[in-house]
C-alpha cells in the first residue's frame, strides 16, 4: 500500500519543490532595499558633523541615496529629515527637504547642516556625540502613500570636545623643539579623548613669530626657530570631526625649550679632527675585497663543474 | 638547499614540536653545515685615535654602555671527521647606539637632539669546532676557533638623517661607509643534545637538525681597513663576549 501511494505523490511533490524554489525569487523582486549616507562638505569623512557645522547656519551636506527595486517615474519625490530614534514608519510632515526623485541613485546636496541637528533633536554643545538617524520617504508621484517606504542611515553629531592634553616634557634640538604630548583626563564636559589631533605652538618672547606643529599623541616638533631663544610652548587638541579643546598649561620658557644648535656624533668626531673620511674601506682592504670577490668566484665555478 | 631553509624556519619551534612526537630510532641524518644566533655587548673604540685627556668623541656622544649586537652565521661544512668539523660560511649582523647631539657651551657641554651610529658587520669565516671529546667519551663539550674577514658597513645620524661634514676645502665627508677588518674567536659550546638523547633524535627526524649547541666565546678583532691611516676603529678595544646557539643540520 505504501509503495504505490508514495510513487503517486512524487510528481506533486516536486511541483511543489519547484513553487518553494521559485517563491524566494518572485518575493525578491518585490523588494524594494537602499541606503542613505550624508557628507558634511566641511569634513573628510561620510556621517560626521562637528559642532560648528551644527552650530552654522550656512554648512550644507550632500545626501547620497541609494536603492534598489523602484521603478521611478515623473512627479516622484524623495522627503529627507532625521531622527534622534528609529526612523517612523509613518511620513512626517515635518521634514528638511522634497526633493524630486530623478534617480535611483541619487545626489542630493546642499542640505543644511543645522536643520538636519534640529530635526534630530541635536545640542551643539553637548558633552557627548549625538548620532541621528537619516530616514528618506519614497513619495510616488510626490504623494504620501498608505505603505511608505523609508530608507535610512546614520549621521554623527560629534559635540562632544577634547580636554587640554598634557605637555609632558620638551627636548631641544637645532632649531627644533620635540614636544611630547599625551591626551588630556577625560571630564564631564570634555568626552573626546580618542583619535585626536595636537597642534603645538612655540611662541618665542614678545614680538616673534609663533610657529605651529600638528601631529599625534607622542612626540611632535616645532621646526624653524631661533637657537638660543626660550620659548613658551602651549597645545591644544582636537576630535576627530575638528572641535577644539581648551589650551594646555604652558610648557617653558626654559633651557628645555631653548633650541640649540646641537651638532651630531659625526660633527663631533670631525670637529676632534677625527681621520675617518667616509666611504668605502681603503687601504689594505682595497685589495681584500676583491680578493674575497675572485674567492667566491672560482668557489661557485668549482661547484658548477 | 630546501633542507637548509627547513631547518632555519622550523628551528625555533623544533623543540615542542619534537616533545610531541614518538621516539625515532633511525640512524643520524648527513650533516650539511650550520646556522648560529648570538647576542654581544659591544662598543666600537673610535675614541682610541685619540690622545687620553682630550675629548673623546663617542663616550661624549654615547657614553660608556655597550648595546647588545645581534649577529647571525651561516656555514657550510667542509670536512667532518671524528675529530671535528671546518666549516667555511658567511654571517651578518646589526648593532645600533643611540645618543644625544652636543653644544659647547664654553667649557660646558649642553645635550639636545638625537643621533646614532649603526653598524651592520658582514663576515666570510673559517672554523674549526672540535668533536672528538662529546664523540668519544660523551664529554658534551665541543670547543672551537674562528677566524673572520669583516667589512663593517656603517652610518651615522643626526636631526636631518644622514649625518656629514664638510672640510675646510669644500669637500663634503658623508658619515657613512664600510671598513674592513678581522676577527678571531675562541669559544666552547656545551652539546645540548647530551642532555635529552631522545629529543635530540627527533629533532633530527622532524627538521634534520643533528645537533644543538649553546655556545659561548671571546672574539678579539680589529676593523680599521687593515690600519689604513684615514681610517677609524670599529673594532671593540676588548675581547668581546657573546653568547648564542648554533644549529647543525
Amino acid at each position: 500500500m505504501a509503495g504505490p501511494g508514495l510513487a503517486e505523490s512524487r510528481p506533486m511533490l516536486r511541483r511543489a519543490s519547484l513553487l518553494l524554489l521559485l517563491l524566494p525569487g518572485f518575493a525578491l523582486g518585490q523588494t524594494q532595499t537602499g541606503t542613505v549616507t550624508a557628507f558634511a562638505t566641511s569634513q573628510g569623512v561620510i556621517g560626521l558633523a562637528n559642532r560648528a557645522d551644527c552650530a552654522s547656519t550656512t554648512s550644507t551636506a550632500t545626501w547620497a541615496i541609494t536603492t534598489t527595486g523602484i521603478t521611478l517615474t515623473a512627479g516622484d519625490k524623495w522627503r529627507l529629515s532625521t531622527s534622534s530614534g528609529a526612523c517612523s514608519s509613518t511620513v512626517p510632515t515635518t521634514f528638511l527637504n522634497d526633493v524630486l526623485a530623478t534617480s535611483t541613485n541619487q545626489s542630493i546636496p546642499g542640505v543644511f547642516v543645522q536643520g538636519m541637528g534640529t530635526e534630530g533633536s541635536v545640542s551643539c554643545t553637548g558633552a557627548n556625540d549625538q548620532p541621528v538617524n537619516l530616514c528618506v520617504y519614497y513619495l510616488p508621484g510626490g504623494t504620501i502613500p498608505s505603505n511608505p517606504l523609508v530608507f535610512t542611515g546614520t549621521f554623527n553629531f560629534q559635540t562632544a570636545i577634547p580636554p587640554a592634553p598634557n605637555l609632558n616634557s620638551s627636548s631641544p634640538g637645532d632649531a627644533q623643539l620635540s614636544i611630547n604630548v599625551t591626551s588630556g583626563t577625560e571630564t564631564a564636559t570634555e568626552r573626546a579623548v580618542t583619535g585626536l589631533t595636537f597642534t603645538i605652538t612655540c611662541t618665542p618672547p614678545a614680538g616673534g613669530t609663533a610657529r605651529t606643529a600638528t601631529g599625534n599623541a607622542g612626540n611632535i616638533v616645532c621646526n624653524g626657530l631661533i637657537n638660543g631663544t626660550a620659548y613658551t610652548v602651549t597645545g591644544v587638541a582636537r576630535s576627530p570631526a575638528g572641535n577644539l579643546g581648551a589650551v594646555s598649561a604652558q610648557l617653558g620658557p626654559s633651557d628645555a625649550t631653548t633650541p640649540l644648535p646641537f651638532v651630531d656624533f659625526w660633527t663631533v668626531y670631525k670637529l676632534s679632527n677625527g681621520v675617518e673620511t667616509g666611504g668605502c674601506g681603503t687601504g689594505g682592504a682595497g685589495t681584500v675585497a676583491p680578493t674575497l670577490a675572485l674567492l667566491g668566484l672560482l668557489l661557485a665555478r668549482r661547484r658548477r663543474s | 638547499m630546501k633542507k637548509v631553509l627547513l631547518a632555519l624556519a622550523l628551528a625555533a619551534a623544533a623543540f615542542p614540536a619534537a616533545a610531541q612526537s614518538p621516539v625515532i630510532t633511525v640512524k643520524e641524518s648527513p650533516r650539511w653545515g650550520s646556522f648560529q644566533v648570538s647576542i654581544s655587548p659591544y662598543s666600537p673604540n673610535i675614541d682610541s685615535e685619540f690622545a687620553a685627556g682630550s675629548l673623546q668623541p663617542y663616550a661624549t656622544v654615547f657614553g660608556t654602555g655597550r648595546p647588545l649586537m645581534v649577529q647571525a652565521l651561516f656555514n657550510k661544512s667542509l670536512w667532518i671527521t671524528e675529530f671535528g668539523t671546518l666549516d667555511l660560511g658567511v654571517g651578518a649582523g646589526y648593532w645600533e647606539a643611540w645618543g644625544q647631539g652636543v653644544y659647547f657651551s664654553g667649557t660646558t657641554i649642553v645635550r639636545g637632539g638625537t643621533t646614532s651610529i649603526m653598524l651592520i658587520p658582514i663576515q666570510a669565516q673559517v672554523s674549526y669546532r672540535w668533536e672528538w671529546f662529546y664523540e668519544r667519551f660523551e664529554i658534551p663539550l665541543e670547543p672551537y676557533v674562528r677566524f673572520a674577514i669583516v667589512d663593517t658597513i656603517w652610518s651615522t645620524s643626526g636631526q636631518n638623517g644622514v649625518s656629514s661634514w664638510t672640510t675646510a676645502d669644500g669637500t663634503i665627508q658623508r658619515g657613512s661607509g664600510a671598513t674592513f677588518g678581522w676577527s678571531t674567536t675562541l669559544g666552547l659550546a656545551l652539546v645540548l643534545d647530551f642532555f635529552d638523547t631522545g629529543l635530540s633524535r627527533q629533532m633530527d627526524y622532524d627538521v634534520g637538525i643533528n645537533r644543538t649547541l649553546l655556545f659561548f666565546d671571546f672574539t678579539r678583532s680589529s676593523i680599521n681597513d687593515f690600519g689604513a691611516k684615514n681610517s677609524w676603529q670599529l673594532a671593540p678595544s676588548y675581547w668581546a663576549w657573546s653568547i648564542g646557539l648554533q644549529f647543525v643540520f
